[in-house]
């Protein structure tokens, strides 16, 4: 975690700083009393106060490799992707078309099941979620 | 005030009519309670028209049981899925969900339908015996008051985070700066916002939690490769309940998250969310195994179960002694009492008697009611953990997203669900947690609010916070708090 600590520690640091900034550019005080820019000002300083502890704190203790492997991380970006590429389509082509392809690209791309079982699913899920949304809930869908 | 008048009420409430009212109010309650995003404000908002030709007393009855209808259902899916229904459920997330993974989804439900009986049925009886007293005392809490009790709320993250207190404290800030994204409320000054119309409202909190728990979970979980794992759900009537051991421990878990819920509710502001997050941190501080919290213990569930719906029952109070509305649901409330002709304030209940006693022994009906619909549903529900994870995933995602999308009917919702995605997984990778985030968001903009009404009240002058007893006392208490539990954590290193 030591590494993880310091480059998170570090990130964290910069969006403070960049908050600090933005808030500079708010107002600070009016006539009235207090401004919007005051609280982010105060908390952009204390989140890098907090960041600077913990990179400190990380550099000084010793800590353990990450158990991570990378093809498991590749896995987590796959999905996201598919995530991005849902909501992406979503204005053409409608909810329900789109997230009967996130499940199928799930179920087949990502677990890896068979081509039969991963369109079962998608069509299982697209009914289900018609019925349920359609029919019993007249809920507003994407 | 007394026996005799619950017995007026329980002849007024026990007309065909009105038991209709009462149970068609906690079934749709349930319904949308369980759906995330759509919650008991908007359905109370959306059946209002429909109300208008009824009589008030019916039409009260049905909309208070959406209201507290609503607090049963959200505990549901935060448990079976990791997708909090409601703002309030986000804490019954953090045993909740745990307790499903070790094959006791069963359990969980049983001891959320419980507490959520126990405590609104104890919501019921304060709002009889203690509502005028209490609405005079609500009555002293100016912004520096409320800015004292905000601070006590803040300090609830020493003991909701695991780990790092640092870390803890970050995930505060950050939930204090997501907070005040938006338009700000005195001058209109855009924050953060980027140049995005979308965020001039500011982030919606079901959006960030079902982001952070719900998506999150799932990156989190592919990446640990369990989508083959079926999880466990054990055999027999006997194992889906709650087991004898599992109500003893949650004894004092049922009467803290009761007590705190109908005090947090009394306050215009308090709202469940605080009072479900303060009665999971008062239990975990005063629990003999508070390491175990978070692991899957049962009081963890009952606590803030508890807490969310004796809430309602507060929420109540001032509303109908003073006309004052403590949450957006009662808010909605207030606009349908004079919608159905009725004068909201100090007299209602003079004037009204048989509204307001129709209303107590409504709920006392309607949690019976609540209860014996979910009770036996759990077995159903619990089935759901057999599911294959690989169809769990896509199932998630598509709920969150609907979920999300009914907030506002937005798609940027949806770009902002997958943003908050993958924050909550890079949150649990790096061991930042979540809750805190979470609870900071709820209290940052109120304390702003407070914070900052305050300061124009004395021209800029702090002692205004150690002037007025109250807010002195409330601040002094938060300092307090902080001590303890910092002492505590350095005493157990």
């Amino acid at each position: 975690m030591k590494r993880a600590d310091i480059v998170s520690g570090l990130v964290v640091a910069a969006a403070g700083l960049l908050i600090m900034q933005q808030a500079a550019t708010l107002t600070y005080r009016d006539e009235f009393g207090p401004g919007p820019g005051l609280l982010p000002y105060w908390l952009g300083w204390i989140l890098f106060a907090l960041a600077v502890i913990q990179v400190a704190l990380a550099v000084r203790s010793g800590g353990e490799p990450s158990t991570d492997s990378v093809s498991n991380k590749g896995r987590v970006l796959v999905v996201i992707g598919g995530f991005v590429a849902m909501v992406a389509a979503i204005e053409a082509i409608g909810f329900i078309a789109s997230f009967g392809l996130l499940s199928f690209f799930l179920v087949y791309v990502v677990e890896r099941r068979s081509l039969p079982r991963a369109a079962a699913v998608a069509v299982a899920l697209v009914l289900g979620f018609l019925l349920v949304f359609r029919v019993f809930l007249p809920i507003p869908l994407p | 005030m007394g026996f005799e008048n619950l017995l007026q009420g329980m002849s007024v409430a026990f007309t065909p009519l009105n038991l209709l009212a009462c149970f068609v109010g906690v079934l749709l309650g349930t319904v949308v309670g369980i759906l995330p995003g759509l919650g008991s404000p908007a359905t109370v908002a959306m059946l209002l028209p429909l109300t208008t030709s009824m009589n008030p007393t019916s039409a009260l009855i049905m909309m208070t049981g959406i209201f507290y209808g609503a607090k049963y259902g959200g505990s549901t899916t935060s448990i079976l899925l990791n997708l909090p229904g409601e703002p309030s459920s986000v804490v019954t997330c953090l045993d909740g969900y745990q307790m499903a993974r070790q094959g006791r989804a069963g359990p969980a439900l049983g001891i959320a339908a419980i507490a959520s009986f126990v405590a609104g049925t104890f919501g019921v009886v304060a709002l009889m015996l203690v509502a005028p007293p209490l609405s005079q005392f609500a009555l002293r809490f100016g912004p520096p008051e409320y800015f004292g009790l905000m601070m006590i709320g803040l300090t609830l993250v020493v003991f909701l985070g695991e780990g790092s207190p640092i870390k803890s404290l970050v995930s505060c800030v950050i939930g204090l700066l997501l907070s005040i994204v938006g338009a700000d409320v005195f001058t209109a000054e855009s924050r953060f916002t980027f140049g995005q119309v979308e965020l001039l409202d500011g982030i919606d909190l079901i959006v960030a939690s079902v982001g952070i728990f719900a998506i999150g979970e799932i990156l989190v979980n592919i990446e640990q490769g369990l989508s083959t794992t079926l999880l466990r759900v054990p055999k027999g009537i006997r194992n889906l309940l709650p087991s004898r051991q599992d109500l003893k421990d949650c004894r004092f878990a049922f009467l803290n998250g009761s007590a705190v819920g109908f005090f947090a509710g009394t306050i215009p502001g308090g709202g469940a969310t605080i009072a479900s997050f303060l009665s999971y941190a008062i239990e975990k501080a005063v629990s003999r195994r508070p390491e175990k919290f978070g692991t899957g213990v049962p009081e963890g569930v009952a606590a803030p179960e508890a807490a969310n719906n004796s809430e309602t029952g507060g929420a109540l109070v001032p509303l109908l002694t003073l006309g004052l509305p403590s949450s957006n649901t009662t808010a909605i409330l207030l606009a349908g009492l004079t919608v159905w002709g009725l004068r909201p304030g100090p007299l209602l209940i003079q004037e009204n008697p048989d509204l307001f006693w129709g209303l107590v022994a409504s709920m006392y009906i309607g949690n019976v009611m609540l209860l014996i619909l979910n009770l036996p549903l759990v077995p159903l529900f619990a089935q759901i953990m057999r599911l294959p994870m690989y169809v769990m995933y896509p199932l998630i995602a598509g709920i969150s997203m609907v979920g999300v999308y009914s907030v506002a009917n937005s798609v940027f919702d949806l770009w902002m669900l997958v943003g908050f995605g993958i924050l909550g997984y890079a949150m649990r990778k790096l061991g930042f947690p979540a809750a805190p985030l979470i609870l900071s968001m709820v209290l940052g903009r109120r304390l702003e609010l407070a914070l900052r009404q305050s300061l124009m009240m004395s021209q800029g002058v702090l002692s205004i916070f150690f002037t007025r007893w109250l807010s002195a006392l409330l601040i002094a208490t938060a300092v307090l708090v902080l001590l303890i539990a910092l002492a505590r954590r350095a005493f157990k290193r």
